[in-house]
This record gives C-alpha cells, sequence and structure tokens, in this order.
C-alpha cells in the first residue's frame, strides 16, 4: 500500500576543511528557531543535494579547493566541491578536488577504485545564455538579493517557541557557515536572517515585510498551520518569492509565488490515515484536535482516507482544543468513554506532552498517534512507551550517534552535520530536545544549497523558478524525493516518514523510522 | 452525568484558585491583575529547581546543582518566592504609581507578566518541565481517576475562599483592607497603614497564584513558561462571573465554568462547532452578566406588581 519512491540519489559532498571558524552569516541575535529550522528543511526537502560521510573522510587538513573539478555535475565541480552520486545500478561516485587534483571515488559491489586527474580545464558551473522560461519576476525584480558575491534570504519563524528546543538562531546557521567558508555558491557567500513570527498569522506577515525590507533572494517560512497561508497571501501580492513548511493546500488556487516542497496539512492528515490504516486497521479511535480553521482539512482527509477503506465509523470521539489549554481531562475522558483504542493527537509538540500525560493518568492505554519530536519523547520518558508511540513526520529521524538500523540509509548526512556542529557550534547539545529540529534544519539548508547549485552560476529569480518547476530529485539522503514537474507548487514530495518510540543508546526517549518515505500509494 | 460534574469540578478548583488572586488583589486595590499565572509559574519553576535538584544556569560557574528537597519545602519556597515578587512589584512599581488610576496599574501588570515570561524563557528555556506530584494515585469517581492534588485544589479553593472572605469581614485589618479599596484617603487620615495594605494584597495575591500552579501542575504534567495562561484566562472569567469581589463567588465562578466547559465537551463536541471551548466561557459570561443587571430589575418589578393590583382594585 505504501509506496516509497526510489529515484536517483545525489549527494554533494562539502568536504570541510580544517579552516579557522568563522561567524555564521546572521543578524539577529537572541531568538531560538527551531521552527525556522523546519521551514528551511522543507525547502531543503525539496531541493537536491546533501553532503554524504566522504565528506568527513577529507580531513587531511588541506583547505578547500577553490580551482574547477571535473565530476559528476559541472555545478559542483565549479565550486571545488566534491561530489557523491549513487548511480540507480547502486554504484557510488566521489568526486573531490584536492590540490589542484580530481580524484574520482567509484565503488560498486563493495570494490572500490579511485583515479586522479588534473583539474585544469575541466568544466565549470553551469552557464546558461539563453533567458528563463518564468517571466514571474520583472527585470528589475529578477535580481534582488542576488549579487556576484552574495545571496541574502530571510526567514519567518516562532523564534519564541525555539527556546521550547534550547536551539537558537546561530545555531541554525552551521550549514551556510561551512558553505562560506568554502567558497560559498559559485562564490556567493550566503546569509540568512530571521525574523519572529510568534507563532502568530499577523505577526508572521509582519516579520514578512521586515524581511523584504531587507531586499532579499527568497522569503522562507518555518513551521506554522497558521501563519503561512496568511504570509501566502501576501507574497502572492507583494511578488515575493516564497518556500514555506507545511501548510493546507486550500486558498492556494492560482497562487505563484510560493512553493512548498513538504507534504500539504490535508496529505500530512491523509498519511496519518495510512499509519491507521497499516497498523490499526478495524479499531476505535478518538482524535484530539487542534480547534483552527488550518488544522482542520487534515482531520477532513484523515477520515476521508479511512472512510474509503471501510473505517469511517471507528471514528468514535473527536474533541477541539485550544491551544495551551494546559487540562485535558474531559477530552481524555471523551476518548475512553467511546471505547476508542487509538488516540490521534492532531496537535503541536508542546501541548501533545501534557495530552499524553494526561491520557496515561487516566490508567488509559490506547495507542497514540502524533507528531514525532524528540522534545516529545524525551519530556514523556516513561510515558512514550507501553504501548510506543506512533508518529508521522515531513522529516527523517535525528538520534545523536546512531547510525545503523533505521538511520542507516543516510547516516552520511548525519555524521556530516554532527562534524559540521562540532566544528562551528561545539556546545549545541545534539542529543537534546532540539538534535532532530537541528537536522531537520540542516537538512533542509543543503536541499536548497543544492537548488542553488542547479539554478546555475548566472542564477536569478526567474532562473530559481524555472529549476524549481522542473525539479524532480532525492535532495539528499535523508530527505525524501520531490518532484515539482507536475506544476503543483504545493506539492514538492507527498511523501511522509512513519515512526515509532524507542529508547536510544544513551537511554533516551526518542524517534525512528519504520517505514521511509511513504507516498499516497 | 455525574462523570460531568466530576470533571468540571476539577477544572473548576483549577480556575477557581486563580480566580481567588484575581478577586483578592481587586477587591484590596481596585486592580484586575494579568500577571498572577506568570507569577505562580516562576514560583513553580524554583519549586521544580529546587525539589528536582536542577542544575542552576548560573554564569561562570560550573554547573553548580542543588540537593533535592523535599516537594513540601519546594513548595512553601516557592509561595515565599511568589509573596516576595508580588511584595516586590507594589513596592517598585505600585506604589511609585501613587493614585493612578486602576487601570493603569492593571497594565503595569501586564508589563510584569511579560517581564517574568521573558525571564523565565532565557533562565529555564521553553523545554517542558516536570515536578513530580507529592502524591500520586487517587479514587475512581465516576469512572474519572481523581489525583489528591486535584481534590485538594477544589477544597483548598472553598476553603480559602470563604476563609479569605470571612478574614475580611471580621477582623479589623480585613475590614482595613475593605475600607483602603473603597476610599483611600479616609483610611490614611483615620491612621490605617495604607501602604502595608497594600503590600499584603499583592503579596498575598501572588501567594495564591502560587498555592494554584503548585495544585494545577500535576494535572497538566508539565510546566514551561507560559503554561498557565490559558487557565489564567479563564479563571479570570471565573471572577469576573463571581463578581470580581466576591472570594466565595469566584469559587462559585469557577465550579460553574468548569462544569459548563466539560459539559459541552461531553455533549455538544458532535456538532463540532469551532471555538467551543470559549464560546462556553462566553456565554456563561453573558449569561450572568445580563442575569446579574436584569434579575433586580425583574424583581423589582414582581415587588411593584401585586401593588399596583392594588391599587387598581382600590
Amino acid at each position: 500500500m505504501f509506496l516509497c519512491r526510489n529515484s536517483q540519489v545525489t549527494h554533494f559532498d562539502l568536504p570541510w576543511g580544517k579552516r579557522p571558524m568563522s561567524r555564521p552569516v546572521r543578524t539577529r541575535r537572541g531568538g531560538p528557531a527551531l521552527l525556522l529550522a523546519v521551514v528551511l528543511s522543507s525547502v531543503a526537502a525539496c531541493s537536491s543535494a546533501p553532503p554524504p560521510p566522504s565528506a568527513l573522510e577529507n580531513t587531511d587538513g588541506a583547505a578547500p579547493s577553490s580551482a574547477p573539478a571535473a565530476g559528476p555535475s559541472a555545478s559542483a565541480s565549479a565550486l571545488a566541491v566534491p561530489i557523491t552520486k549513487t548511480l540507480a545500478d547502486g554504484t557510488k561516485v566521489t568526486t573531490v578536488v584536492r590540490n589542484g587534483q580530481v580524484i574520482v571515488t567509484t565503488t560498486k559491489n563493495g570494490k572500490t577504485t579511485t583515479t586522479t586527474k588534473s583539474a585544469t580545464g575541466t568544466s565549470s558551473a553551469p552557464t546558461r545564455t539563453t533567458a528563463a522560461r518564468s517571466t514571474l519576476f520583472t527585470p528589475a525584480e529578477d535580481k534582488i538579493g542576488i549579487t556576484s558575491n552574495s545571496i541574502t534570504m530571510c526567514a519567518h519563524a516562532a523564534l519564541t517557541y525555539g527556546a521550547a528546543f534550547n536551539t537558537s538562531d546561530a545555531d541554525l546557521n552551521v550549514f551556510w557557515s561551512a558553505v562560506n567558508d568554502n567558497g560559498g555558491v559559485y562564490g556567493r557567500k550566503v546569509a540568512v536572517t530571521y525574523e519572529n513570527d510568534d507563532y502568530k498569522p499577523t505577526t508572521a506577515v509582519e516579520a514578512a515585510r521586515k524581511c523584504k525590507a531587507k531586499g532579499i533572494f527568497l522569503l522562507l517560512g518555518g513551521i506554522g498551520f497558521d501563519q503561512i497561508p496568511a504570509v501566502r497571501n501576501w507574497a502572492e501580492e507583494n511578488r515575493m518569492l516564497y518556500m514555506h513548511h507545511t501548510a493546507t493546500v486550500k486558498g492556494t488556487a492560482g497562487q505563484k509565488f510560493s512553493f512548498a516542497p513538504l507534504p500539504s496539512v490535508e496529505r500530512t492528515g491523509e498519511a496519518f490515515g495510512q499509519l491507521y490504516e497499516s497498523k490499526y486497521h478495524g479499531k476505535k479511535i478518538g482524535i484530539i484536535k487542534r480547534d483552527g480553521e488550518n488544522w482542520e482539512p487534515g482531520v477532513v482527509a484523515f477520515k476521508s482516507y479511512i472512510a474509503s477503506h471501510g473505517d469511517g465509523k471507528m471514528v468514535v470521539a473527536e474533541t477541539a482544543v485550544p491551544q495551551n489549554k494546559g487540562n485535558y481531562t474531559d477530552d481524555v475522558l471523551a476518548m475512553k468513554n467511546n471505547g476508542a483504542e487509538v488516540v490521534w493527537i492532531w496537535d503541536n509538540a508542546l501541548d501533545a506532552a501534557p495530552i499524553v500525560k494526561q491520557i496515561r493518568a487516566q490508567a488509559y492505554n490506547p495507542h497514540m498517534m502524533l507528531f514525532p519530536f524528540n522534545l516529545t519523547a524525551q519530556t514523556l520518558d516513561e510515558d512514550a512507551f507501553n504501548p510506543a508511540l506512533d508518529g508521522v513526520a515531513m522529516f527523517t529521524a535525528y538520534t545523536n550517534g546512531e547510525y545503523g538500523g533505521p538511520f542507516a540509509s543516510y547516516a552520511d548526512d548525519m555524521k556530516l552535520f554532527e562534524a559540521q556542529y562540532k566544528k562551528y557550534r561545539p556546545n549545541v547539545d545534539l542529543a537534546g530536545v532540539g538534535g532532530d529540529l537541528l537536522f531537520l534544519n540542516w537538512s533542509a539548508q543543503k536541499a536548497l544549497y543544492a537548488q542553488f547549485l542547479d539554478c546555475g552560476k548566472d542564477c536569478t529569480r526567474n532562473r530559481f523558478v524555472d529549476m524549481l518547476e522542473t525539479y524532480n530529485k532525492r535532495p539528499t539522503s535523508s530527505a525524501c524525493p520531490l518532484d515539482f514537474t507536475d506544476g503543483n507548487h504545493r506539492r514538492g514530495t507527498e511523501d511522509l516518514v512513519f515512526m515509532e518510540t524507542y529508547r536510544d543508546a544513551r537511554g533516551k526517549a526518542a524517534w525512528r523510522n519504520t517505514k521511509m518515505c511513504v507516498g499516497r500509494g | 452525568m455525574g462523570q460531568v460534574l466530576v470533571l468540571g469540578l476539577i477544572s473548576g478548583g483549577i480556575y477557581a484558585l486563580f480566580a481567588l488572586g484575581v478577586v483578592m488583589v481587586h477587591r484590596g486595590t481596585g486592580v484586575l491583575t494579568f500577571a498572577n499565572g506568570e507569577v505562580g509559574t516562576a514560583g513553580l519553576f524554583l519549586a521544580a529547581l529546587l525539589v528536582d535538584g536542577w542544575t542552576i544556569p548560573v554564569p561562570f560557574i560550573d554547573n553548580p546543582t542543588l540537593p533535592a528537597l523535599p516537594w513540601a519545602l519546594g513548595a512553601l519556597a516557592a509561595v515565599a518566592f511568589a509573596a516576595l515578587l508580588g511584595c516586590l512589584f507594589e513596592v517598585l512599581v505600585v506604589r511609585r504609581m501613587g493614585v493612578s488610576d486602576p487601570v493603569a496599574v492593571a497594565v503595569a501588570t501586564v508589563g510584569l507578566a511579560l517581564f517574568l515570561l521573558a525571564s523565565e524563557l532565557q533562565i529555564f528555556g521553553e523545554s517542558p518541565k516536570e515536578l513530580a506530584a507529592p502524591v500520586t494515585g487517587g479514587p475512581t469517581i465516576f469512572g474519572v481517576i481523581v489525583t489528591p492534588t486535584q481534590i485538594a485544589g477544589l477544597l483548598l479553593a472553598i476553603a480559602l475562599g470563604f476563609g479569605l472572605q470571612a478574614v475580611l469581614r471580621r477582623t479589623d485589618f480585613g475590614l482595613g483592607i475593605l475600607a483602603a479599596a473603597q476610599d483611600p484617603a479616609a483610611v490614611r487620615l483615620v491612621g490605617v497603614p495604607l501602604s502595608r495594605i497594600s503590600l499584603t494584597i499583592w503579596g498575598a495575591g501572588a501567594a495564591l497564584a502560587a498555592i494554584a500552579a503548585l495544585l494545577v501542575e500535576p494535572t497538566v504534567g508539565i510546566l514551561y513558561p507560559g503554561y498557565a495562561s490559558e487557565l489564567y484566562v479563564v479563571g479570570l472569567a471565573a471572577a469576573v462571573i463571581g463578581g470580581l469581589n466576591s472570594l466565595p463567588g469566584a469559587v462559585v465562578g469557577g465550579c460553574v465554568l468548569g462544569i459548563a466547559q466539560s459539559a459541552a465537551t461531553r455533549y455538544l463536541s458532535d456538532l463540532h462547532l469551532p471555538g467551543l471551548h470559549f464560546v462556553v466561557v462566553l456565554v456563561v459570561l453573558l449569561v450572568v452578566m445580563l442575569g446579574r443587571q436584569l434579575l433586580p430589575e425583574l424583581i423589582k418589578r414582581m415587588d411593584t406588581a401585586p401593588s399596583r393590583a392594588a391599587e387598581v382594585s382600590a
């Protein structure tokens, strides 16, 4: 039933050497920005280029070369950025430039061969001579935020809530710090700044205005079912290129300026339906949902999906709760009284924890489905088990230092992520409640980086739109395949990841993948 | 129905505890305080720090870890700390505002709430924390497991509501408080120490907020900055329903709101009305306010109706 798309995997390895650490590019200080990470992750998810473990092997101390390099990707070679490309037959080709030499390592069936040749005369970044197909932006707007030596972006995110995950905006720019220290994107340094949207729609629009005033190339939108639709409308009226996290499809007809790499609210609700059908078909289910018009479409999609599988009458209870309600005992009892064997908690990470605790406090042990954040799992600890919780996420799980089993397919990303944080933000606790979100953010940024590479040396906003509208790749090993080629900006991917709670090697409650990249099937 | 009552009283006890602090301050000063939710949360953080032996986030000191104290000691410290916060606010802000309009002081309490919220975020982060309940278990009533802290919360709300009311009405100090709220100038002229009264009220209101937070946390299960905001807002509504000046009224108001919400969850959820949780609060408020306005008029008409009839017949 669940289809996991297997597309070609392409990696762009960033060989961060042992250069002096430079300050992350950022403008705001103080506010944590967890959501931002998620925003970026969404963006990343839709792009195409994560750095694999080979980058970590490049520890000979040599500064990253700025010489052009030959390799599987012309754009990457132009940056002297090593690339790992996994071909359809499983052959892994890694290209690294060191000391003017192009080193190509090919691994097939466990056998590795290495060839070296001079970098002289190799190709450079793709240089387009034809005009961009897109005419979305006028010539005056086309190059806003991008110069020969810089790309500026800005994100609106609930910085207020970043503290919940012990993250700050400085923690979020590690990837770009590494990129900038290694030559940037075709020589352009990337600067990402953040504006607090306070998790409120009106403040989010104000944050978007502040971002636009900075003359940015691209506006990014962090987690926020309620904020994104407001900013999306604003972006359309203000002709702002906007990449955002999960939001409803509802209300987007005809919109051209925004892109959503991650699955929509509706699709996410449907994926919870898929999880229910795959594990709990025929069992009575209760729903504790956030009371809000931007949350409801997910519930509608969920119910529609399970109804199509003959379980329409299995929803025995449904209560709507406001944000931060605090005491959910009456909602819990509504589930318990109606004999719900499964409870779907359609609410955010902060509110999900007390709901689960109050369910356990009533000596009630249903199966529970919710958004899988390590924050929730670590807060719940013992309450996250017996039975284990189920989760559906737009991203892959992250547990610090675990690279096997459910993490194996993207361990390269995890290792590079950890290496970069060790170098640039050594005090960040990646095993703590915010580690998974930082990884998600990092993965998203890596994907966005790849998209900028694909956009080319002469990238403009219209060319960026061209690139997105023809994008059909798996951006990183830790992301699901993205495909915008059907012309739908709201459907970068429809794949989600199923997860469950487990005890990690440190004994902490955490999440691990049970099914990767579950499509509509 | 029994379950609705039990669930309603659990919620009602929570709302009542917050409402008592609101009424206490309003009755003594005429000021509607918006800070008590966060004052209570600040006290709760201190209790959690002491009871769980947290590592203190102090700069320049290498992870000093406090020894874990019993819950009761942590709770006492929390109440004392909250009272101190209330007193400091009175001395540093309220007193300096002199004879300002109570609305201006109310706005200042919003400032206090934001300051405390920001401080909690800065010091502790927003990651949810847990303060282990002093006792666990509890009886099952109409299918609801009621914890000892929930029972204590309701009983304490009732005891404080009526007890404080008696103190205010039957002691010189209490009468001084009531008089000070009605006519501060006259009270000062007859030699009542107005500043001490004001200090006591703000301190007591804050202490009540800490007690409420301590008893509510085991029900919610976790604490984090701002976690009591929603509960406190409903507590404010409960205080208004009770008449803002009546401590027993605050308890009744809390219970009425709790039961109304519980009944709505039970019987109206299937209607899928957006905002049901708040609609219930609004409807109860409207009914009570209208009732309070219309009832005296109705009684008056009923009283005058027989005399008119008598006049007509005569």
